[in-house]
């Protein structure tokens, strides 16, 4: 090849063909229908990562020989898959065929409100279930009669509020840090998406 | 992104965007998402041009940048297209006379000689391609303007083994 490199390159172009740029259709059409299926396949997998964690916990109770304690946990497990499900069923009846700004909302105020609702069950709920959980737990060890003997009512009652409060906290810190880890870029995508959509409204 | 702003802003410049992206793309479908996302990251930053640089500068920066990020995450999904696949439009032309004919084959064989290089040396040669100085070029890249000559001088004798090949 007797042509320079930068001759081919500066004659290369003269054909004005390549050098349409291809049409812009819909910048954010492709983009959102990205994020939701993303969204989608994010939150099905932290869902379903569930089981395996309910099955390993199961058979560690059962090996520590606390069979009650392991079903209680596992139990409340599926539950929570199953409660999640149901929550997630949402992300399916997105319709992408819809204007995005309008779906890309919907998905928006849907994630606000899931955050709001799962804050108030790990809030209250967790502290709750793991009470129960550490009642089983004394009974399964045959401490009760132990703990009632050493521990006067007003010492039990003040064990028992530090428990709830300290596993609302831990409840709720671990599933905001959680839910910031796994689903904290998706969330500012969309909330980044909206704005700009809504800019361009305007 | 408004009308305006891409009449005015981007497709003055799309020349410069569309050898870069074609530079990075591996199928027709590629080449149009990564031109979409670049005029897409240009509107979201024009806030940041400070009027330090040039425009074309600027843009060159946010093609490349893009350009990098998408193929990255492509690479970690695996998409594999070969460059003939992408570059159909660039052969097919029949409409072109004997002179242009001829560059255009030369002009498919140096794309695809471009895309045998390394992310950061395809960037460096189409700067130096587009006649950016080895300070621009150093500029756009973010490395030292001292090394550019020698690394373009690499670049070129690879391409020119490819071609040649």
């Amino acid at each position: 090849m007797d042509k320079s490199i930068e001759e081919i390159w500066d004659n290369g172009f003269q054909n004005n063909k390549y050098s349409i740029p291809p049409v812009i259709v819909d910048l954010y059409h492709k983009k959102s229908i990205l994020t939701v299926d993303k969204l989608k396949s994010t939150s099905k997998k932290d869902n379903w990562s569930i089981i395996p964690i309910a099955i390993i916990t199961l058979i560690f109770f059962i090996i520590k020989s606390k069979l009650i304690l392991g079903i209680y946990i596992a139990a409340l497990m599926l539950s929570m898959f199953f409660l999640n499900r149901k929550q997630l069923a949402f992300l399916e009846t997105i319709n992408t065929s819809e204007s995005c700004f309008d779906y890309l909302k919907k998905l928006q105020k849907w994630i606000k409100n899931n955050v709001k609702f799962y804050t108030r069950l790990l809030g209250i709920g967790l502290p709750l279930f793991t009470y129960v959980g550490c009642c089983i737990f004394i009974l399964e060890s045959n401490q009760y009669e132990y703990i009632l003997e050493s521990y006067s009512f007003k010492k039990l009652l003040t064990i028992s509020i530090s428990i709830l409060a300290s596993f609302s906290i831990i409840g709720i810190v671990s599933y905001r840090v959680s839910n910031y880890l796994i689903y904290g870029r998706l969330i500012k995508k969309i909330d980044e998406m909206i704005d700009e959509l809504d800019f361009l409204k305007k | 992104m408004s009308t305006d702003f891409y009449k005015i802003y981007i497709l003055p410049y799309s020349a410069i965007i569309i050898k870069i992206c074609r530079a990075y793309s591996n199928s027709q479908e590629d080449y149009e998402d990564y031109y979409q996302e670049v005029c897409l990251q240009i509107w979201k930053s024009r806030d940041n041009f400070k009027n330090k640089s040039e425009w074309s500068t600027w843009v060159y920066r946010i093609s490349l940048n893009v350009c990098l990020s998408l193929l990255r995450k492509q690479k970690k999904h695996n998409s594999t297209n070969t460059s003939e696949e992408s570059f159909n439009q660039f052969s097919n032309q029949s409409d072109l006379n004997e002179n242009t004919k001829d560059y255009s084959t030369d002009i498919v064989k140096l794309y695809d000689a471009i895309k045998e290089l390394g992310e950061i040396d395809r960037g460096i040669i189409l700067l130096y391609l587009e006649k950016k100085t080895y300070k621009e070029i150093a500029q756009i890249i973010g490395t030292n303007s001292n090394s550019i000559g020698v690394r373009i001088t690499r670049i070129k004798n690879k391409i020119k083994k490819q071609l040649n090949g």
